[in-house]
């Protein structure tokens, strides 16, 4: 009780043997775990005076990382995904880390998606570690059996559509190889492929743009695929989970990241491989994901964590996380990605398809705009009314989505306000 | 007295009855001491279920193991008796000062608490929260001599546990202190002092027995089944409480029972045995303090409807 | 002069009685209520600074806006989550119900009673976080003692707490579970103990039958204690919800179980929109407001009658 008394008083705080500890929070399986302790105790090795402690969070990270923000707590080295890096970047909870940014890619510099997706008017809160689109997975003893190649440059989603009857059993073929073409294509990629624009510019918008022939050919095309009967019902997908349908060979084809490699690797008995997205009128124009390395603004050892993303983003650190049982990394440096070392890793077969979603001209980033998640929201509300309510028309149906997204402009949460507003005034 | 009615068909409705309550803690029991595998067998008998097939009485001490378990375990029991000592502590006195003293403006002051009982927990737990993120920065500014803002370790070793903040978010002050004053335990004291005749006081007062005297020697054992209701209801309470810790906790070592549950519950799925094994380690206090209080509280729960 | 003096002392001792309860009061309970209410003019996310944005929360939460497809409310979920709060309060009743009926069976003189009422008064008492996990457990659709319980009578019973449709249904049957012989048996005995036995006897020799007994004796008896029980139902009803969704459901399956108490929690805590969780608990805070003033009108001229 005496000792209790006193420690409160005088503060006592924990001998550390002489080293810095800091803590690094991140996201993923136990797998993923594996991989970050491989990268800590490579760090620890080369740099003795720092120890890493890690805290995984399983669930609601964005949630619990801020609370332990406001609580004062919040780890030195966070995990942040492209998706919500931004919600951070513009209250100022992330540490400038431009210097550092600059210094790595002076020695291999950043594809053009990940610079895009952690540069925020030249400045870096995070530097990118991994970074990549989707891509079409494809069951090829599926396509061999049906008699089909691949074209060369891939299909159009149009051409995609039309493979179905000969792969979907479920298109009333009994002889076809798969129960079903794919799932539903994810709503941001056609609208994306098929040039529809939400905003006049996704990190300052100022003007709804989705009111266009653009949108309605894309909600068409979503309708389409929906419609067409090849594609996984709701309560099919719900009750085996969407990438068994793929791995037990149910599905031609499967529109996913590289993370999915492990779930395939060696677990499927049929060969697979990867392609780029279909086509749309506007390209071939895939969703990105990506992750990047922060330093939390309060925290009491900014110079260790920077050291700790150093090496994560050297050479030696991208080997280690990129390479190995992991398989869900892509560099996001131009000449790490496509070295014959990440190049070589197997499966699948076309690995280099992951980092060509990376540059430009060959794929685009898809951001609907700051505030991605209400209007992610909207979206999915609208795409779920296009496909629920047949009677409703196109048309009804992107006058809705563009009325929302107006109304969402206009009462966008003050600091996204207020950061565009700054913005505005430094220009 | 005769029985008007066959009672053995009463019985049999009663029976019936009881084992629909029991089922559920039968099935958690039998669960709890279920091997992995054997929690996730399908059966088609359910008495199967009910009944335990096997005796893995290890699941008990694997608990401890998970998570700092027994961490938990004491932050729990720490706070709950705190917050059940502080908080009828301070219902007592001021259900005395409520109830046997005269001074102007107490009905009015009284009605003040009653109308709080109204206020819906999520309203005051908002400033409450905020006021404790603040705090430490705010006492930094008015008594900079102490680092309000550090944890606290008990001793200096490497492995010295934590203690927390003086004060703020992960301190035992926010964990406990807010939670010791209520409006419903003195409301619910007044109303047992209340119906102490008044004789007896009077008698003291001639005595020359000062205030604080007649309040523990005369007013305070005469209260004992309010006192013991309160103390019971506090304690769950404050045990159970899983809302308050959650927001004002984010270092693992501050947390408390019903948070540490959380644990058993993995990434791809929860671990039922071990679950269910530290769920009922969690209600065993709570069933002691059941079976101690229940003499005294089922006649305290008619306190509130009867008179209120 | 002298009853002055005693007067002036004993006012100084309910001071000092008072003083460690009216501290707490006025920093954690009195205060709080007005900082929610400023709150609730303000945009805060606790990292940058707060800012005033006059009646906007409100506006947002309790406003409508015209769409192409009609008047639509601002915050849809709020509505949603509100009728979830209602939809879950239907249990009360049969609840209610079920505890007359076993409080009447204990009222009669057989043995065993004081055991039973132990019994019955059990799973109230353990009600909380433990409770509930073993309630998700109970549904889990593949080794759950639910289904295997419907097995018996040749029901295939549905993933409960992850079925939209079922998974609301399911917290009333474990609210029945839990609250049947909770504190409203305890106060319907209480109830019935106060009852004139002779009343019944009399009702006896005059030819009456078990209903109608019930019907003029019982139920005019327990009115008052059933007014009551109900009216503390409306209010917890209205504040409660978090901890089952919390433990149970996270809310979902597509927020069915998001009740106004774990909407406030996620605002609050995890959307971190603190001005806007404070309008949602002050338009909570109204409503049980209403609630209990209505109880004072209705409820007080039932007891006294």
């Amino acid at each position: 009780m005496l000792l209790l008394g006193a420690c409160a008083l005088t503060g006592c705080k924990r001998a550390d043997g002489g080293r810095t500890e800091i803590l690094y929070s991140f996201w993923g399986s136990t797998e993923q775990m594996a991989v970050e302790r491989r990268l800590i105790d490579a760090f620890e090795k080369a740099n003795p005076d720092i120890r890493v402690r890690t805290l995984p969070i399983g669930a609601r990270y964005l949630q619990k990382v801020q609370a332990m923000m406001i609580g004062n707590v919040a780890p030195d080295v966070l995990m942040v995904e492209m998706t919500f890096y931004d919600e951070w970047a513009s209250r100022g909870v992330l540490a400038d880390l431009t210097s550092l940014a600059n210094q790595i890619a002076g020695e291999d510099p950043f594809m053009a998606v990940p610079e895009r997706a952690f540069s925020r008017d030249g400045r870096f809160f995070a530097i990118p570690v991994n970074a990549h689109g989707q891509v079409l997975f494809v069951n090829l003893d599926a396509l061999r059996t049906a008699g089909i190649g691949i074209p060369e440059g891939g299909w159009s989603w149009e051409e995609l559509l039309e493979l179905g009857p000969k792969l979907s059993r479920r298109a009333g073929n009994p002889d076809a190889p798969t129960d079903f073409l794919m799932l539903q294509p994810p709503a941001e990629i056609l609208l994306f492929a098929y040039g529809a624009s939400l905003f006049d510019d996704a990190y300052h918008p100022t003007k709804v743009t989705s009111d266009s022939a653009e949108t309605r050919a894309a909600f068409e095309m979503i309708r389409k695929f929906f419609k067409s009967g090849y594609v996984v019902p709701a309560d099919v997908a719900d009750a085996q989970g969407t990438y068994q349908l793929f791995r037990d060979g149910r599905l031609a084809f499967f529109v996913s990241g590289r993370w999915m490699t492990p779930e395939l690797a060696g677990r499927t008995d049929f060969e697979w491989d990867v392609l780029q997205i279909p086509a749309g009128p506007a390209g071939p124009v895939t969703s990105h994901g990506g992750t990047g390395l922060a330093v939390w603004s309060g925290s009491a050892h900014p110079d260790a964590a920077r050291r700790f993303i150093e090496f994560y983003a050297s050479p030696e650190g991208v080997e280690i996380v990129t390479g190995g049982v992991g398989g869900r990394y892509v560099p996001v440096g131009g000449n790490a990605a496509f070295s014959d070392g990440f190049l070589s890793l197997r499966p699948p077969e076309s690995i280099r398809r992951f980092p060509e979603t990376m540059r430009d001209g060959a794929a685009q980033i898809y951001l609907y705009a700051r505030g991605q998640s209400l209007v992610t929201r909207i979206v999915t509300n609208r795409v779920s009314q296009a496909l629920n309510m047949m009677g409703v028309s196109t048309d009804q149906v992107v006058q809705g989505l563009t009325d929302d997204l107006q109304r969402s402009l206009d009462r966008r949460p003050p600091s996204a306000r207020e950061s565009a507003e700054s913005n505005e005034s430094q220009q | 007295m005769r029985y008007r009615q066959p009672s053995r068909l009463w019985h049999l409705f009663l029976v019936a009855a009881g084992l629909t309550m029991l089922a559920p803690l039968a099935f958690m029991f039998s669960t709890a001491l279920s091997t992995p595998a054997g929690a996730m067998r399908a059966t088609e008998n359910i008495f199967e279920m009910l009944v335990p097939r096997e005796w893995e009485w290890k699941n008990f001490a694997e608990v401890w193991d998970v998570v700092p378990f027994l961490r938990y375990y004491f932050n729990s029991l720490a706070i709950a008796v705190v917050v059940t000592v502080g908080q009828v502590f301070t219902s007592a006195c001021a259900a005395y000062a409520f109830s046997r003293l005269h001074w102007p403006g107490r009905d009015k002051l009284f009605l003040c608490y009653l109308a709080t009982m109204m206020v819906p927990g999520s309203v005051t737990m908002l400033p409450n929260f905020i006021a404790m993120k603040m705090a430490p920065e705010v006492l930094t500014g008015i008594l900079p001599g102490i680092d309000w803002m550090a944890m606290r370790y008990l001793g200096t070793g490497e492995d010295a546990p934590l203690i927390g903040r003086l004060i703020g978010l992960d301190s035992y002050f926010a964990l406990t202190i807010p939670a010791m004053f209520s409006a419903y335990g003195t409301f619910l004291l007044r109303q047992l002092m209340l119906s102490i005749p008044r004789e007896l006081e009077e008698a003291a007062h001639i005595d020359g027995c000062g205030y604080w005297r007649i309040f523990h020697v005369i007013i305070l054992p005469l209260s004992l089944p309010g006192l013991a209701t309160l103390t019971t209801f506090t304690f769950m309470g404050a045990w159970g409480s899983l809302l308050w810790p959650l927001v004002m906790t984010n270092m693992d070592e501050m947390r408390t029972l019903p948070l540490g549950l959380q644990a058993f519950q993995g990434q791809y799925g929860t671990e039922w045995h071990l679950m269910m094994a530290a769920a009922l380690l969690m209600l065993l206090p709570v069933v002691v303090m059941f079976l101690i209080g229940q003499r005294f509280f089922i006649s305290g729960l008619t306190v509130g409807a009867v008179k209120g | 002069m002298k009853k002055l003096v005693g007067q002036r002392q004993e006012t100084i001792a309910a001071i000092c009685f008072l003083l460690p309860n009216l501290i707490g009061f006025l920093l954690f309970t009195f205060w709080p209520v007005i900082a929610a209410f400023l709150l609730s003019f303000s945009e805060w996310d606790l990292l940058t600074p707060p800012k005033w944005v006059g009646l906007n929360n409100f506006r947002e939460l309790l406003g409508v806006y015209q769409s192409v497809d009609g008047w639509r409310p601002n915050d849809p979920d709020f509505w949603k989550f509100l009728w979830n709060t209602i939809f879950l309060m239907f249990g009360l009743p049969v609840t209610m119900a079920v505890s007359l009926g076993l409080a009447i069976v204990l009222n009669k003189r057989i043995r065993f009673t004081y055991a039973y009422r132990l019994l019955f008064f059990l799973p109230s008492i353990l009600a909380g976080v433990a409770i509930f996990y073993l309630w998700r457990w109970i549904y889990n659709p593949d080794y759950g003692l639910f289904n295997a319980a419907l097995a018996l009578i040749g029901i295939d019973g549905p993933a409960w707490l992850t079925d939209v449709r079922w998974a609301k249904p399911a917290l009333i049957v474990m609210g029945l579970w839990l609250h049947a012989g909770g504190t409203g048996m305890i106060l319907y005995l209480a109830a019935l103990q106060g009852v004139p036995q002779d009343l019944y006897e009399a009702a006896e020799i005059d030819g009456a039958g078990h209903w109608d007994q019930f019907r003029v004796i019982t139920w005019p008896g327990v009115m008052p204690v059933t007014f009551f029980i109900f009216v503390m139902g409306v209010i917890g009803g209205l504040q409660g919800g978090f901890e089952m969704a919390y433990i149970m459901t996270q809310g979902g399956p597509y927020g069915a179980t998001t009740t106004i108490g774990y909407y406030i929690y996620t605002m609050a805590y995890e959307d971190f929109r603190m001005g806007y969780a404070a309008a949602i608990a002050w338009v909570l805070f109204v409503f049980i407001f209403a609630v209990t003033v209505l109880n004072w009108r209705l409820g007080g001229k039932n007891i006294t009658a």
